[in-house]
Parts: C-alpha cells; sequence; structure tokens
C-alpha cells in the first residue's frame, strides 16, 4: 500500500508555478525529498500537512485524503511536523511547548500527556534543558525541541523540513541518527538540499524541481545513473578553470589534476566513465536533464 | 508505545476545548485582549461620567475598532502558526478561540456601558455590526499585506465607523433623503458623526433593526468563514 500517493498536484501562486503536475506513489519508511532552493520542497510539505490546498491534483498520506476535511482532521492526529524555521514562544519552557502542542494534538489527559512530554523531550537529549526558556536554546537545541514537539504524540507520520540547514557538523550527525531512529517505526518525510544527509538516512527518494525527477529507490536511481554514464574521470596536467563543466570532486598529485565531472566530458580529452556514481553526482545529472 | 497507547493519545479533539487549552490561548494574545479590555473599559468610565454624546462615540466609533484592530493579527504575529495550523486543532479553531478572547470581555464591557449610558440596544447592534465589519475588513487586509494593521486600523476607523455607514450607506438603503440633508451639516466634522446617527434614529423604524441585524449575521458569517480559511496567514507568493 502507498502512503504517499499524489495525483497530478500543482499548484501556483497568481501566475507563479510552484508545483507542476507531480505524481508519485511511495511505501513508508525513511524518504528523502530533495531538490535545490526554490524547488517547490515548502510549498509541497504545506500540501502534505494540508496546509495549503493544491491548486489541482488528489493528494493522500498514510490512507487519508487530504482533500476530504475528516480524513485531514484523522490525519492531524497523526501527523507530526517541524517546520523549515521552527519558532517557539520565547518566555516558555522547553516543557511547556512540548505540553502545548500536546494539547493541540488533543491529548487532554494530563498524566499521559505529562509523560509523553517528559519521554519525547528526553529522546531528542534535552532533559536537563527542560526547564529552561526556549529563546536560551541554541540552534541544534531549537531544532531538537521542534522533533520533541513533532514525537510528542507518537505520529504515524513525521514531516521535517530542511532540519539540518544551518547547523554544525557534530549537530547535524546526531540529528541524522535521531531522524534515522524515527524512521524505523513511521513514515517520515526527510525535504533537504544536502545530498549527504539523504545518503546516510533514506532508501528512498523524491527529487524535485518543481516537478518530480525522481521518486523511487536510491538504489534503483544509482542503478540508472551508473547505465548512462553520468559521471568521468578526468585527469588534466594544468588544473582546469572551465567553468561550463561540473566538477563535483578534485585532487592532483605528481602525475596531475584528477576531476570527477558529471555530463558530457570535453572533447578529446582522455575521460573515462567512473566506476562508482554517488547520489550527488546522480542529482547534479537530474537537475542538469531538468534544465535541458 | 503499543498500538493502543498511541491511540488513546491519538483520539480526535472534539469542538469543546478543555479550560487548559482557552488558558493557554489566553496566554499567547494576552496583550491583545488586555489592551482591547484596558481601552474599552478606560472609554466606558469615561462615557459614564460624561454625556450621552461621549458614550455614543465610545459605542459607536472608537470601541469597535480598537477591539477589531487588536483582533486581526492574532494569528500573524503568532511565531509558531504554521506549526500549530498544521497539526491538531488547525487554524480555523484557533482564530475562533484567540478572537472570542480578545473580543468577549471588551465587548461585555461595551455592552454594560451602553445599556447604563443610553439604555439603547440599537446604537449598541450598530457598534457591535462595525466591530465585526472592521474585524472581517481588517483581517482581509492581513491577508494581503500581513503586517498592514495600522492601515486596516485606519481605514476601519475613518471609512467604516465614520464616514461610509452614517453618511451614506445607512441614510441610502433607508431612504430617509429629507434626513439626509440634515446629516449631510456634520460632513466635515467626522467626529461628531454620533450627532447624524442620532438624527437618522430619531424616527425609530422598523428597518434599522432590521438592516441592522441582517448586517450583524452577515458579519458573523465573515467571520466564520475566515476561519474556516486553512491558509489564512500565508503570503500570496513564496
Amino acid at each position: 500500500m502507498s502512503l504517499i500517493q499524489l495525483e497530478n498536484i500543482s499548484k501556483h501562486y497568481g501566475k507563479y508555478q510552484a508545483l507542476d503536475q507531480l505524481n508519485v506513489q511511495l511505501e513508508g519508511g525513511m524518504i528523502g525529498l530533495l531538490g535545490p532552493n526554490g524547488a517547490g520542497k515548502t510549498t509541497l510539505i504545506r500540501v502534505l500537512t494540508g496546509f495549503l490546498q493544491p491548486s489541482q491534483g488528489r493528494a493522500s498520506l498514510a490512507g487519508c485524503d487530504l482533500a476530504q476535511p475528516e480524513q485531514l482532521a484523522q490525519l492531524r492526529q497523526q501527523l507530526g511536523y517541524v517546520p523549515q524555521h521552527p519558532a517557539f514562544y520565547p518566555t516558555w519552557t522547553c516543557s511547556e511547548f512540548v505540553d502545548y502542542i500536546a494539547q493541540l494534538k488533543g491529548m487532554h489527559a494530563t498524566a499521559e500527556r505529562k509523560a509523553a512530554v517528559e519521554r519525547s523531550i528526553q529522546y531528542v537529549g534535552l532533559s536537563d534543558h527542560a526547564n529552561k526558556a526556549t529563546r536560551q536554546l541554541s540552534g541544534g537545541m531549537q531544532r531538537r525541541l521542534g522533533i520533541a514537539q513533532a514525537i510528542v504524540n507518537d505520529p504515524k507520520v513525521l514531516i521535517v523540513d530542511e532540519p539540518t540547514a544551518g547547523l554544525d557538523p557534530e549537530e547535524r550527525l546526531r540529528f541524522r541518527h535521531l531522524l534515522a531512529g524515527l524512521g524505523n517505526q513511521r513514515l517520515v518525510i526527510f525535504s533537504t538540499h544536502i545530498v549527504e544527509d539523504i545518503v546516510q538516512t533514506c532508501r528512498q527518494v523524491i527529487m524535485l524541481k518543481k516537478t518530480i525527477l525522481y521518486a523511487g529507490g536510491l538504489n534503483e536511481l544509482l542503478e540508472q545513473a551508473r547505465a548512462a554514464q553520468v559521471s568521468w574521470d578526468l585527469t588534466s596536467p594544468t588544473p582546469i578553470y572551465d567553468q561550463q563543466l561540473v566538477i563535483v570532486s578534485s585532487s592532483n598529485d605528481e602525475q596531475g589534476y584528477h576531476y570527477r565531472i558529471v555530463g558530457q566530458p570535453p572533447a578529446g580529452s582522455n575521460a573515462k566513465p567512473a566506476s562508482n556514481v554517488g547520489l550527488e553526482e546522480a542529482y547534479l545529472w537530474m537537475m542538469q536533464q531538468a534544465s535541458a | 508505545m503499543d498500538d493502543a497507547t498511541s491511540q488513546r493519545l491519538n483520539r480526535a479533539s472534539s469542538i469543546r476545548q478543555p479550560w487548559a487549552l482557552w488558558r493557554l490561548q489566553a496566554r499567547i494574545v494576552r496583550w491583545r485582549w488586555i489592551s482591547s479590555l484596558g481601552v474599552t473599559s478606560i472609554l466606558a468610565l469615561w462615557a459614564l461620567t460624561a454625556s450621552y454624546h461621549n458614550a455614543m462615540l465610545v459605542v459607536q466609533a472608537i470601541m469597535p475598532t480598537i477591539i477589531a484592530w487588536l483582533s486581526v493579527g492574532c494569528l500573524i504575529d503568532d511565531p509558531t502558526i504554521e506549526l500549530s495550523a498544521a497539526t491538531g486543532l488547525g487554524i480555523r479553531r484557533l482564530w475562533w478561540m484567540r478572537s472570542s478572547i480578545i473580543i468577549g470581555p471588551s465587548w461585555l464591557v461595551a455592552m454594560l456601558c451602553t445599556w447604563i449610558v443610553a439604555k439603547d440596544w440599537l446604537i449598541f447592534g450598530y457598534s457591535t455590526l462595525l466591530m465585526f465589519t472592521a474585524l472581517s475588513l481588517g483581517h482581509w487586509m492581513t491577508r494581503i499585506t500581513r503586517y498592514s494593521l495600522i492601515g486596516a486600523m485606519l481605514i476601519s476607523f475613518i471609512l467604516l465607523s465614520q464616514w461610509v455607514a452614517p453618511f451614506w450607506w445607512l441614510p441610502m438603503i433607508m431612504k430617509q433623503r429629507t434626513q439626509l440633508e440634515q446629516v449631510k451639516q456634520y460632513l466635515f466634522f467626522p467626529l461628531d458623526s454620533h450627532a447624524a446617527f442620532q438624527v437618522l434614529l430619531a424616527e425609530r423604524h422598523w428597518n434599522v433593526l432590521m438592516l441592522g441585524s441582517l448586517g450583524l449575521i452577515t458579519a458573523l458569517w465573515a467571520w466564520w468563514l475566515y476561519g474556516r480559511e486553512e491558509a489564512l496567514i500565508l503570503p500570496r507568493t513564496e
């Protein structure tokens, strides 16, 4: 059964087309939503949370048709959401805020709610800061508090919008582990423009640039990219400054300058097809195809 | 957590929200309802010690405008609104709860003041109508420019409370053209529009009451409709 189902979803703001004819059918687990800035990731997430109505098409999440108010209300009770810029009431403590969100989610039985709040705060490692005002938290801690409020009702669906943007490497690593753990038990939609985050945590990926470029398994995508020979290894005696080339990585030694490029290599060069293709190369290839 | 616990925790919330949630909403919009109640109470006290003339000024123009102004931003000023709207309660119930908290106490004070000073429910009904209309207009404006609260206040104050309703809208619909001539003498003194309104009410016709009721129902409907709008606080483009 498909847990995410999009049929011809389009969204426009006036004349600006944010999403164009999205069609997706994916199963549960951890799903990465990958695309450049302005690709429509946040708009798609707002459609999936029911916050925005699509201009056209039909979307369902975890078996709930988002166009049906009753089903949308039902989904909201099972949904955890971390917006791109999670914001809190600055004078409230972490516990108070998570408790408030729990009440909004319909958790009215006090004892159970308090236990759930404590559990979620503990899960994200903020127990020592539970009684601290949210304005006193660091950026990374605020992101973790965002996760705590999202999982307080043990949701079946968790949607996280660019949670690792702007975090230091240590905090980003911690966040990945956190999300990977949550993805074992529920559907997690993880939006990001950082390819490495997807590689480390997701088995399925949706690549978006206003329209769907790819939706499916990560391994299948890499196989496709390998078969299409999307990346090449190139060695040059002198540095290459060609702005037309999409250079993914570079190094140099006594034999010359070594480059990994995506797309067609320059004519007459000694480029050889790369034996291993990573997601970053596949992603750039997809973006090139979309721009072509 | 097992399925049973999860289902119990995730049970659907009812329309009637618990007292604790009302208290939290009141805490979130506290400066709005306290300001609204404070200003209305001060004006009401002033009206009680002053004349009928001043009392009418309070209930007819200033009170509804202030309450409306303080209510329109109760969602867009909330930093957590996207989060609150996307999960659980939804934006519609939040809008209802918060605007009720802001409007309710001030409205009761204004009602009491009107009754004590003027004993005139017609005037009170008219001011309530203005309040909801100004609220609707202000709310509509916030959808366009998000933070144009001052603009909403000025427009609702001048356009609705002072000019359109007393000088044009009511007289034209009531077809009391002879009295319109009397009304027009106040045209260049907008703050004296209560006097113009008094002239209009000199002969109490049922059509005034019916018109007021119709307006109030329309305004309440508009308020309800705004509450239904899920994407209330989003800008038009991103």
